[in-house]
C-alpha cells in the first residue's frame, strides 16, 4: 500500500510540476522574474545534468584513458557543431578507436 | 534546407506534418544516446524489487529521467509519500520553468493538448521546442514539432526501460557506450549557450554540481540547477543596466560613446 501511495505522489508532484503553467495559460501572469529565470534554465540545467553525468562515470577496467581521449573529442565536437550525432558520433569513435589501439 | 514531408512534385500529401517530421528527425539522435541511460534505470528497477507493474507505473507515471530513477531508489528504500511528494518536488521544480518558457507554444491549443503537452514535458523536448521557438513563429507549427519530438522520446525511453527491466542484472553497460549518455547531454548543453548570460548559467552550474556532489537525493543537482539560473539573470540584469552619464566618455569626434552592450 505505502508502496503505491508513493508512487502516486511522484507521479501527481512530477505531473503538476510539467503542467503546471501550460494548463494556466493565459489565464495567469507569469512574474518577470520567472519569465527572465526561464531563460536561463536550459543552460543551467542542461550543463549541470551533462556535468552530473560526467562526474558518475563509471569506466571500468583499463578504459579510463580511452574514454577520456572519446569525452575530450566529443566536447570540441560540441563547442565546434553543437550537433548531438556528432557530438556522439565523434566522442565514440575516438573512444573505440583509442580502445583498440591501447588494447592491442 | 527543404521543408521535410512537404507535398511532392505529383501532389500527393505527407502522412505527418513536415514540423512533426522534423521533432522526430531531431529527437532521434538523442534518444539513441539516452537509450543506455533509460536501461539503467529500467535495470535498477528490476534489481531493487520492484515488480513489473510498480516499474511500469513509475515508467509511464513519473515519466522524466532523474525523477524516476529518484523516485525508484526512495520507493525502493521505503520511503512513505510524504518524502517523495517533497523530494521529488524539489528535483522537479525546474520543470515550473520549463512549463513557462514553452508556455507560448501551447497558448490557445484545447485543455487535452495541453494537458498531453505537459506530461511530455521532459529537458531534451524542452531544448528542442526552445530551439524550434527561436526560428519557427508559428505556433501550430511549434506544435507538431514539440509532439514529434516528445513522442519519439517518450516511445523510445519506454522500450529502453523495459529492456532494461527485462535484462536486470544480465545488464552491462561497459565500454564506450557509458560515454552516450554524457555526451548528448554535452551536445544539448553546449547548443544553449547563446550568450554571455547563458554560459554564466552553464559554468555556474557545472562547477556547483561537481562541488556538491553526493548530497543526499539529488540536491546538489537542484541547488546547481538554481545557482546557475541566478547568475545568468544576475548577468543579463547588469548587461541591460542603464549606463550611468559619468561612465560615458567623450568621443574625440564630438558625441558620447554609448558602451557597446547597451548599444546592442
Amino acid at each position: 500500500m505505502t508502496l503505491w501511495l508513493g508512487i502516486l505522489a511522484a507521479v501527481v508532484v512530477t505531473y503538476a510540476s510539467k503542467v503546471s503553467v501550460i494548463a494556466l495559460g493565459e489565464r495567469v501572469r507569469i512574474p518577470v522574474v520567472v519569465d527572465r529565470a526561464s531563460a536561463f534554465t536550459a543552460p543551467a540545467v542542461m550543463t549541470a545534468l551533462a556535468a552530473r553525468s560526467l562526474v558518475h562515470l563509471r569506466p571500468g577496467e583499463a578504459a579510463g584513458l580511452p574514454l577520456a581521449l572519446g569525452l575530450v573529442a566529443g566536447a570540441l565536437a560540441a563547442a565546434r557543431t553543437r550537433s548531438v550525432p556528432w557530438t556522439v558520433g565523434t566522442g565514440l569513435a575516438v573512444a573505440t578507436v583509442a580502445g583498440r589501439l591501447a588494447g592491442g | 534546407m527543404q521543408p521535410t514531408g512537404s507535398t511532392d512534385s505529383i501532389g500527393t500529401t505527407p502522412l505527418l506534418p513536415a514540423p512533426f517530421v522534423d521533432g522526430i528527425r531531431g529527437m532521434a539522435p538523442v534518444l539513441v544516446g539516452l537509450v543506455p541511460f533509460g536501461m539503467t534505470i529500467g535495470a535498477t528497477a528490476g534489481g531493487r524489487g520492484l515488480g513489473p507493474a510498480a516499474t511500469a507505473a513509475t515508467t509511464l507515471g513519473v515519466y522524466s529521467g532523474s525523477a524516476q530513477l529518484l523516485s525508484v531508489e526512495l520507493l525502493a528504500s521505503g520511503a512513505g509519500p510524504l518524502v517523495l511528494l517533497v523530494v521529488i518536488g524539489i528535483v522537479n521544480a525546474r520543470m515550473v520553468l520549463f512549463s513557462a518558457g514553452v508556455r507560448g507554444v501551447w497558448r490557445g491549443a484545447s485543455s487535452r493538448s495541453r494537458a498531453l503537452a505537459g506530461y511530455l514535458l521532459v529537458d531534451p523536448v524542452f531544448v528542442l521546442a526552445r530551439g524550434r521557438l527561436a526560428v519557427d513563429g508559428d505556433p501550430i507549427s511549434q506544435r507538431q514539432h514539440y509532439l514529434g519530438a516528445g513522442l519519439t522520446l517518450w516511445s523510445g525511453w519506454l522500450v529502453a526501460n523495459a529492456a532494461g527491466f527485462a535484462l536486470g542484472g544480465r545488464m552491462a553497460v561497459a565500454g564506450p557506450i557509458v560515454l552516450a549518455t554524457p555526451l548528448v547531454l554535452l551536445a544539448m548543453a553546449s547548443g544553449t549557450v547563446t550568450s554571455t548570460p547563458s554560459l554564466a548559467a552553464a559554468t555556474v552550474s557545472a562547477l556547483v554540481v561537481v562541488c556538491l556532489d553526493g548530497m543526499p537525493h539529488d540536491l546538489g543537482f537542484v541547488l546547481a540547477g538554481l545557482s546557475g539560473i541566478a547568475a545568468g539573470v544576475a548577468v543579463d540584469l547588469r548587461k541591460r543596466r542603464p549606463v550611468p552619464s559619468d561612465e560615458l566618455t567623450v568621443h574625440p569626434t564630438g558625441g558620447d560613446r554609448i558602451p557597446e552592450e547597451v548599444a546592442a
